[in-house]
């Protein structure tokens, strides 16, 4: 995990996939963080634990910027039924 | 059901996450998936293994165990996962997603993942065994293979004439050969998918799961290919693929490939061979008696109805196999508790293969296993299933319907059932899997861990068995007790 601050946001490059161990370390050492920037180009697949965190975040008022998300992260969002409550929430940003 | 290409034996901790989310997709990726199927395979395995690291073991004060174990064939993968951890009903943790929405409340997100990201995924609560969960992906060819034929079969079989044959064991740079012989010969109607693809092929090839020969003419084009394939999980192969081009038919290829490859698989450390030699017409049947097979055996409906090219007419039927066994070394032998009802034709199969174990009288008192183990397959494309019962506990009845009822619901032709001749349990359980509407199907030599095992098998689909066409004696006797047996359940029911 390699991070730096990028304008108003943490901009954190994650250096393998997005599960439990990630966000145990995310959870460790950004606890009053308010904008996040997560590169996720070298993550194959976000998995359900990194959902419930990214949703979480968003929904406490927390900005959250999502570059190069893996492909199955919508795979994954339209199984849970998320994908339109996440479209839809202001906080969240996903760019290719 | 096979041995497992690999096993990771696990602590239930965090920091083991990685390694085997890494292992799992390497593993995946050399085993033929493409690379967005090993992702969703990877992420499978890997909410799994959060779920048990999270939930299996919250007492303890060290971690729990668990195992990875990873097994593929020519078309799919299998990673089955077992944790000794608290009880789970699965049922009580269903995902919702207004609830995750409204209260974000994500109780059975990993599972409900899981389910999707698998082509199958079943679970099973196996008590003082643990839990059992299976994970199943196939392998699907990114694109459709370039194997048309550059001639047509007749004009090839107007232009070339010849005789002479060099026969060769194959290897992996055989491979598109083979798919282009198999669609020349067949077109796209043979059962066997993976034989349309070269890379599965020569992956199995590379990983010795098929012992084959190729016949080629003298300028290198193929003529003919035969291949035993690993097909259980023991030391007994099966001559499963068999081609001769169109234009090199009759001309003696069939069985210069049959004798080198049967000279291959003696040198092998296989124990024995067996051929199933499909019921629509005899001549594969009469094949194998020639180069000393011995019908053991009869599976009803194995798989769909079938057209292939050029051979015959459509047939109307799901196809039965005939299963003729070659016995390559001597007989390993084992003590065999006969069921009284097929002791008689069990004995006399023992006496076509030239095999001599040691019949025995079950003592009065049975010995049950300590715990009762049955792996069940499915294969949904070819629409059987097989029971396999490996070990017989107390509970070993109540087990086998369970799995049962769970196999009769789903869109299947035939549930085989293959119960171990060494255990003096296996008797006992005849008639109720009679009552149950199991019938015959025959023995099956060496066919699970080196033993012997008897076959039963119960029917789904209608079948006319006067279409069922047998060739040697034993097959029509077989056939013959098949045919009372359905004839009984029948009446039985009227």
């Amino acid at each position: 995990m390699k991070q730096k601050i990028r304008g108003d946001f943490a901009h954190i490059r994650l250096t393998r996939d997005f599960n439990l161990l990630t966000v145990r370390e995310l959870e460790r050492s950004y606890k009053d963080c308010e904008r996040f920037e997560f590169d996720l180009s070298s993550c194959r697949f976000i998995d359900s634990e990194a959902i419930i965190y990214i949703h979480r975040l968003i929904h406490s008022g927390i900005e959250v910027r999502l570059l190069q998300a893996p492909p199955i992260l919508k795979e994954c969002l339209r199984i849970l039924e998320l994908e339109h409550v996440w479209e839809e929430n202001k906080n969240l940003n996903m760019v290719d | 059901m096979k041995q497992p290409d690999a096993t990771l034996n696990l602590t239930s901790d965090i920091n083991v996450i990685g390694s085997v989310v890494d292992f799992t997709y390497k593993w995946s990726v050399n085993a033929g998936l493409s690379d967005e199927d090993a992702v969703r395979i990877t992420q499978a395995v890997d909410e799994l293994v959060t779920d048990i690291i999270l939930f299996a073991y919250p007492e303890q004060k060290k971690p729990g165990n668990f195992e990875v174990h990873f097994s593929s064939d020519f078309s799919s993968i299998q990673i089955i996962i077992r944790e000794y951890g608290e009880p789970f009903d699965p049922n009580r943790h269903r995902y919702n997603s207004e609830r995750a929405i409204e209260q974000g409340f994500f109780k059975g997100a990993g599972f409900e993942l899981i389910k999707f990201l698998t082509d199958e995924f079943i679970f099973e609560n196996r008590g003082a065994k643990g839990k059992y969960f299976q994970l199943i992906k196939y392998i699907v060819a990114e694109h459709e293979p370039d194997i048309l034929p550059e001639k047509s079969p007749e004009i090839e079989k107007a232009q070339l004439n010849h005789t002479e044959f060099n026969v060769a064991s194959i290897d992996a740079h055989d491979a598109e050969d083979i798919a282009k012989l198999v669609y020349r010969s067949y077109g796209y109607s043979y059962p066997k998918e993976d034989m349309y693809y070269p890379k599965r092929i020569a992956m199995a090839v590379l990983r010795k799961k098929k012992i084959g020969v190729i016949a080629r003419i003298n300028d290198g084009r193929p003529a003919g290919y035969f291949a035993v394939l690993e097909s259980t999980d023991s030391n007994v192969g099966e001559v499963g693929e068999a081609v001769v081009a169109p234009p090199y038919r009759r001309k003696g290829l069939f069985k210069k490939m049959m004798e080198m490859l049967i000279e291959n698989a003696r040198e092998s450390k296989l124990q024995g061979i067996f051929g199933k030699a499909i019921g629509i017409h005899n001549i594969s049947q009469k094949v194998n008696q020639r180069y000393g097979f011995k019908t053991t055996g009869l599976f009803l409906a194995d798989f769909p109805a079938v057209h292939l090219y050029e051979l015959m007419e459509p047939y109307p039927q799901p196809v039965s196999e005939i299963i003729d066994f070659l016995l390559l070394k001597d007989y390993k032998n084992q003590d065999i508790y006969l069921p009284d009802r097929y002791s008689e034709i069990l004995q006399d199969i023992y006496g076509e293969i030239q095999a001599k174990p040691k019949f025995q009288v079950a003592d009065k008192n049975l010995r049950y296993s300590p715990i009762t183990g049955i792996d069940m397959k499915i294969d949904y494309s070819q629409k059987n299933s097989l029971l396999l019962v490996r070990s017989a506990g107390r509970n070993i009845l109540e087990k086998i319907e369970e799995k049962f009822s769970y196999l009769k619901d789903k869109d299947l032709n035939i549930i085989y059932i293959d119960l171990p001749l060494s255990d003096p349990i296996t008797p006992t359980l005849v008639e109720t899997l009679r009552e149950m509407g199991f019938v015959f199907s025959g023995l099956m030599p060496h066919f699970h861990k080196r033993k012997d095992y008897l076959r039963m098998q119960y029917l789904r689909c209608k079948l006319d068995l006067s279409l069922i066409i047998t060739h040697s004696k034993m097959s029509k006797r077989i056939l013959s007790i098949i045919k009372k047996e359905l004839k009984n359940e029948t009446e039985n029911k009227g």
